[in-house]
């Protein structure tokens, strides 16, 4: 088969033609044959039978009578058969009874034993076995075997027959399809040529001749448009072949150029850079890196000279750098290949220096550059020194600091702040301040921010210092402060929000409430003992009166001490010493001459001194009875505490008037009284005076705050059925209306040096006596009108 | 202002006290009238020799007023016009202008170098209150009426010399 396949197209198409019409004549002779074979057979057949018939019926005589010669007689006729080898005539007992033999007598025929009817065909010979009957009886059987010569025969000639057709039919294929196979290899075999020029000339403009439009034209056709892309290819190539041969010489000039400036930068470059590739052993294990390249800055981090370093191992050149523990960096860039970039110090002469290195790896090495950082390192750890010792400033501090940006959200907090509040530092960064901690103010109402003094610092920039607020705890709970609030500028000089320094004034209230506490029970006390506001002012007045006392008597022992009384003792001694010539003395003596106008001037001075000393003991005298008066009329009142006693209102009210009375004239304020007639009535003095001083003094300071000239004090006492009230009206400042109950609370007041008791303890007074005390105001500046009633009978 | 040399005291006080007793008697601590006549004392050292030099006083220049504004106008008149008071005796309760306290902190407001002796017969101020709404300071002292002359004395006369040295040292400092 292979070498068929390598025969020309040309060929296999003739042994194609020849084979395929050989096939087909082979293929119709065979068919034509058997069935003339069959055809012959089924004639032999007939005529062996026909034969058999014939020889039956005329022996059916010579069996019916037992005569064998008439039998083979009858058979003798089967002479004119030449084909006809033998036959015999079998009794209806199954003997041979009669047996023709062509050949005669030569023992090529054997009758064989007695078969039933039919045809057999045998090897070379057919046999036919048929019943002898007459008028239904049987009486024996003729078998008749011819040979197969004639069939031969036929066959052979047929066979000759057909070989003839065979070569005629074969010859005329070959002329046949010598001449039409032009039609199919004629074009295959001018593209063969076509493709063998271009092949070998690499020709590609050749084009194949197209004969007609059959697939061989389309494939032409195909081809020839093949050859022309191919064609335009390859001018392309060419064209671009030439062009990438232009580029690259230029790309060759970029990269030496490119060599050059990284040469350039390598030697001037500030960091030093170094490339090593990997040392492995025979396992591939890394053992050390090879210097490759060492910049003249890392000669100089080094300390050795490029050319002492390039070719040998890292570990070898420089043994330190494992201490530094650079070489495992090293090896984990290689093994990871992820970079590295890292700060790293050590000790080069003997100063500590750091660097920072980045490494990246480099094929089966690694590329690592160094700067020397130390100057940067060195002052960012004095800023960080610097800012450690402000945080520990800050958070050593006791007082609480927060900074909040100029949003008011908390940019720093100390822990003083965060423990005083109950967070954790970094839950109030970021956090606005005011609603975290300042959202409720101490007496429980929401707080607005627009009113919150360190959100007005971060609007209008100005120190605050505030007393008397709360901040809220993380818990809910909440403790006083007092704090500082400070706006401050960042390094550009823009305003960066505010510090609030705060502190936790728990204690100092507790201690500031022990003392009021102490100093009310004090007052209290004396309140029980007498009159508090009396006392305060009775204390004050015999306070100033006993200064006077005091200086008039030292002045007075002084001028005595000093007095020139002394003088005359002196004056007397020196006398004495010239009683004998006491005349002379005085005459002519140069100091006695000057004795009698000295006694003159001394009496004179004496009289003055003593003068003077008298006026200064009347006005001891006058300030003693000043200090008795006091006494005297708080006593009249604190005496009888506890004691109801029948009394005139009348009386109690100028008595009140009168106890304010230096107070009233000095800021001129007029009285105007309206008394009706009321009965006396049995009260406890001291309260009702008590009550009565309190009111009278309110009013009193109501009319000066208000500042008018025209201030008005009147006084009522109207009855009215079984009680009597006592009014007090003013014109003064008036009272605002949500003060009006207030004012009755202890502790309340308005004035500065107020203690807040008076209209407490007088209400209470009031109570205490089965009455009331009620206050009345139109408004600010309307003044006011309080009025104490009490029954008529207790 | 000239510094005159040698430092010139200033024996300038203020007494703010609505008590005019009390101004009296200040006056007669701090500025006593000496009335023995020149004559009677020359003619005691003729006759008796010079064995009675009697030390003479120091007599200061005492000025009133008798409420805390009118004491603050003064300060600054007398601060304005260059002749400062060295120190003030301010009574705690001077009804019905201001209170010792606020005089004071209005005072010194104008001139911070002046001493005060805040002066107190009874009030519902403590002492601790009175340093708290004051200023815990140097520049302030408590004295309780009735007081002994020589208290007012001597704390006139060391106030002052104090003013003096403060002055004079702050002055230096200053050059």
């Amino acid at each position: 088969m292979a070498s068929l396949r390598n025969t020309s197209i040309k060929d296999k198409q003739t042994l194609i033609v020849l084979l395929t019409s050989g096939v087909a004549l082979l293929l119709a002779c065979a068919a034509f044959a058997a069935y003339e074979l069959m055809t012959f057979r089924s004639t032999m057949e007939q005529n062996l039978s026909t034969l058999a018939d014939i020889i039956g019926s005329n022996s059916a005589a010579a069996l019916d009578f037992g005569d064998p010669k008439a039998a083979k007689e009858t058979l003798s006729a089967l002479r004119a058969q030449p084909n006809i080898v033998g036959g015999c005539i079998y009794t209806a007992k199954g003997e041979v009874f009669a047996v023709y033999d062509r050949d005669g007598g030569t023992q090529t025929f054997v009758p064989p034993p007695l078969q039933p009817e039919g045809t057999h065909f045998g090897e070379n010979s057919l046999q036919l076995f048929h019943r002898v009957e007459q008028n239904g009886e049987y009486l024996g059987t003729v078998y008749v075997v011819s040979d197969l010569d004639a069939l031969y025969a036929r066959l052979d000639r047929y066979a000759l027959i057909a070989i003839g057709v065979f070569f005629a039919s074969g010859m005329a294929a070959i002329v046949v399809s010598s001449r039409l196979q032009h039609l199919i290899s004629g074009p295959i075999l001018s593209l063969v040529k076509t493709a063998r020029t271009v092949t070998e000339e690499k020709n590609y403009s050749v084009r194949a001749v197209k004969r007609g439009e059959d697939e061989l034209g389309v494939l032409i056709d195909s081809f020839n448009e093949m050859l022309k892309q191919i064609q335009e290819r390859d001018a392309a190539l060419q064209k671009s072949q030439g062009e990438l041969e232009k580029r690259v010489i230029e790309r060759t000039r970029e990269v030496e150029e490119n060599r050059h400036l990284l040469d350039g930068i390598l030697r001037n470059s500030v960091d030093g850079v170094m490339a090593y590739e990997v040392i492995r052993d025979e396992e591939g294990e890394l053992t050390d890196f090879r210097f490759l390249l060492v910049n003249p800055a890392a000669e100089r981090l080094l300390g050795q000279p490029s050319a002492g370093l390039v070719g040998r191992g890292l570990l070898e050149a420089c043994p330190d750098i494992v201490l530094d523990g650079l070489f495992e960096a090293f090896v984990r860039i290689v093994e990871t290949g992820e970079t590295l970039d890292f700060e790293y110090s050590g000790v080069r002469s003997s100063i500590m220096r750091w660097y920072r290195l980045a490494g990246v790896k480099f094929g089966d090495g690694l590329v690592v550059s160094y700067s020397d950082i130390t100057e940067r390192k060195m002052a960012e750890e004095r800023m960080e020194r610097l800012r450690n010792e402000h945080k520990d400033v800050l958070n050593s501090v006791g007082e609480g600091i927060h900074w909040l940006d100029n949003d008011g959200r908390i940019k720093f907090e100390n822990p003083a702040a965060a423990k005083m509040l109950g967070h954790e530092i970094a839950e109030l960064i970021g956090k606005p301040a005011h609603v975290t901690m300042h959202h409720t103010k101490s007496d429980g109402t929401h707080y607005p921010v627009e009113e919150c003094p360190i959100y007005a610092t971060l609007n209008d920039r100005t120190i605050r210092r505030v007393k008397d607020e709360v901040f809220w705890r993380k818990d809910g709970t909440s403790f006083p402060v007092e704090y500082t609030c400070t706006p401050i500028k960042d390094e550009h000089g823009n305003f960066a929000g505010a510090v609030v320094v705060f502190t936790d004034v728990t204690q100092r209230k507790v201690a500031e409430k022990a003392i009021e506490d102490m100093h009310k029970q004090l007052l209290d006390s004396s309140r029980e003992a007498g009159m508090a506001e009396v006392a305060t002012s009775v204390l004050h007045n015999v306070g100033n009166v006993l200064n006077s006392i005091n200086v008039s008597s030292t002045l007075v022992s002084d001028r005595v001490k000093k007095s020139k009384v002394a003088n005359l003792s002196k004056l007397a001694a020196l006398l004495k010493e010239h009683a004998n010539d006491l005349g002379i003395f005085l005459t002519s003596d140069a100091k006695g001459k000057q004795v009698p106008g000295y006694l003159g001037q001394l009496a004179e001075h004496l009289m003055s001194e003593q003068a003077t000393v008298v006026e200064e003991l009347a006005l001891l005298h006058q300030n003693i009875g000043h200090v008795k008066d006091i006494v005297a009329m708080q006593q009249s009142y604190a005496r009888v505490s506890g004691v109801a006693e029948t009394v005139q209102i009348v009386d109690l009210v100028e008595d009140a008037v009168r106890m304010n009375g230096g107070a009233l004239q000095r800021h001129g304020v007029e009285v105007l009284r309206e008394f009706a007639e009321v009965p006396p009535i049995s009260v406890e003095k001291h309260k009702v005076l008590q009550i009565l001083v309190n009111l009278v003094r309110n009013a009193k300071y109501a009319c000066d705050e208000s500042g008018r000239k025209d201030k008005l004090l009147t006084l009522r006492i109207v009855r009215e059925d079984e009680r009597v009230r006592i009014s007090v009206t003013d014109n003064g400042v008036g009272i605002p209306e949500e003060n009006l109950t207030r004012i009755f609370n202890h502790g309340f007041t308005t004035r500065k040096e107020g203690h807040g008791f008076g209209l407490h303890s007088a209400v209470l007074a009031a109570m205490e006596m089965e009455g009331s005390l009620s206050a009345h105001s139109d408004g600010p500046g309307k003044g006011a009108c309080f009025t104490l009633e009490l029954p008529l009978k207790s | 202002m000239k510094a005159p040399r040698p430092h010139k005291r200033n024996r300038r006080i203020l007494v703010i006290d609505d008590n005019r007793a009390i101004h009296d008697d200040f006056r007669k601590i701090l500025s006593p009238v000496d009335n023995t006549p020149t004559a009677l004392n020359l003619t005691e050292t003729q006759i008796f020799g010079l064995s009675l030099t009697e030390e003479r006083q120091i007599r200061f220049e005492v000025d009133s007023a008798y409420q805390g504004e009118e004491g603050y106008a003064m300060v600054q008149k007398a601060f304005d016009q260059g002749r400062p008071y060295a120190m003030a005796f301010v009574d705690m309760r001077m009804p019905p202008g201001w209170d010792g306290v606020q005089t004071t902190q209005a005072i010194w407001q104008v001139d911070p170098e002046i001493q005060i002796v805040i002066c107190t017969a009874h009030s519902q101020y403590s002492w601790q209150e009175i340093f708290e709404i004051a200023g815990q300071n140097d520049r302030t002292i408590v004295l309780k009426k009735p007081f002994a002359t020589i208290e007012a004395l001597q704390l006139a006369k060391d106030l002052t010399e104090k003013w003096t040295t403060l002055h004079y040292n702050s002055k230096k400092k200053a050059i």
